[in-house]
């Protein structure tokens, strides 16, 4: 334990409750260190004087000391709505009426927001499905190897078309 | 009816403690309020009168921290501590009350104000207190050490209970009490010094 730590321990040194052990460091410190010892002194030194319980009940009990707090205060007791302590699920909650109703409306709005949003992903997710079918069944027909059809009429050779556009037909 | 709290017998308040008031609360609200008022209202008076310095705005502040109480809704709930909730609005109520009397100037107007039970000897002894060397140097420090000081060494509480009403570590309890009576040494040999 060092100077600092003496000097934020020693009200409860004082005051006889610091923990033993850590009691035991404060007072191998300061058996070591003159300045934390007058420390200590000082402070030991300081005498608070509160008024005693005796006292303190002799101010307080005398003729009607409290009557004008109990009568004031009665009053408040008698307004006071108080729901009883119970458990939770029995504990009743007063809300204001528009309160309860904004509250309603954005749950309501949030349920629908969220169907609303669960359609269209479901949506998504079924085209999503089907493109990939289609570009699977693309991919594979890509990968075979090339099958000419042959014509379905003549002679079962191929013609040979070419395309001259005549001329000053654009 | 008599204008003095009703239904429960005041000679009971110091043996029952919170957990006796929060089970009163779940079949008596009133009840347990009441047993409130009763068992707090001493010691936050004198914690306010060690602050405010004067009966009647001790007295007032008090009243005004049991209306609050009943506006609480957490108040009767298991782990809700009321007696340091109590200590701590109160606290805050005085020392806003003196941060406002001091900005408008009113002090010296208060402290002449003559006791409302007249100046008989324990209120002789009150206000020897409140004019003792020690007591004029807590005036000197801070909240927040004339705070502490006076919840440990005037209104008696256990450094646990200190720790609930400010919200603090047990540690900062200790460190921050030390820093208060190291600071208080300091002032009290200002003073002897000047004088
Ligand atoms: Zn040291």
């Amino acid at each position: 334990m060092d100077c600092l730590m003496i000097s934020s321990r020693v009200a409860a040194f004082v005051d006889g409750e610091l923990e033993s052990c850590e009691c035991e460091r404060f007072v191998l410190h300061i058996e070591t260190c003159d300045p934390c010892t007058q420390i200590v002194i000082q402070i030991e030194a300081q005498r608070f004087s509160p008024l005693s319980a005796d006292q303190r009940r002799s101010i307080c009990e005398r003729g009607a000391f409290w009557g004008e707090m109990d009568t004031e205060l009665n009053g408040h007791l008698d307004a006071l709505v108080v729901a009883p302590v119970g458990p939770w699920h029995r504990r009743r909650v007063g809300l204001p009426v528009p309160m309860v109703v904004a509250y309603a409306a954005a749950i309501l709005l949030a349920v629908v927001w969220g169907v609303q949003q669960q359609e269209r992903a479901q949506l998504a997710e079924l085209a999503s499905e089907h493109l990939g079918q289609q570009l699977e069944k693309e991919r594979r027909l890509a990968a075979q190897p090339g099958v000419i059809t042959p014509p379905v009429s003549g002679d079962g050779s191929y013609k040979v078309v070419t395309y001259a556009p005549e001329r000053a037909s654009f | 009816m008599s204008a003095a709290l009703r239904l429960v017998n005041p000679q009971n308040t110091s043996q029952w403690d919170e957990s006796d008031i929060k089970e009163l609360a779940a079949s008596s609200t009133r009840s347990a309020m009441e047993m409130v008022i009763r068992k707090y209202r001493q010691p936050l008076y004198f914690h306010a009168r060690y602050i405010v310095k004067d009966h009647q705005e001790a007295y007032d502040l008090v009243q005004e921290v049991f209306i609050k109480a009943m506006r609480e809704t957490r108040l009767f709930e298991e782990d809700f501590k009321i007696k340091a909730w109590l200590f701590r609005v109160t606290s805050n109520l005085c020392f806003n009350t003196v941060r406002n009397r001091k900005r408008r100037g009113a002090l010296l107007d208060t402290m002449m104000r003559p006791e409302p039970f007249g100046a008989d000897q324990l209120e002789r002894i009150f206000c020897g207190e409140q004019q003792s060397e020690v007591m004029a140097s807590l005036d000197e420090l801070s909240d927040d050490h004339k705070q502490i000081l006076l919840l440990r060494y005037y209104d008696d509480l256990s450094y646990a209970e200190i720790a609930e009403v400010l919200q603090v570590k047990l540690g900062t309890v200790m460190s921050r009490l030390s820093r208060a009576r190291m600071r208080l040494m300091d002032v009290m040999q200002d003073t002897s010094l000047a004088n």
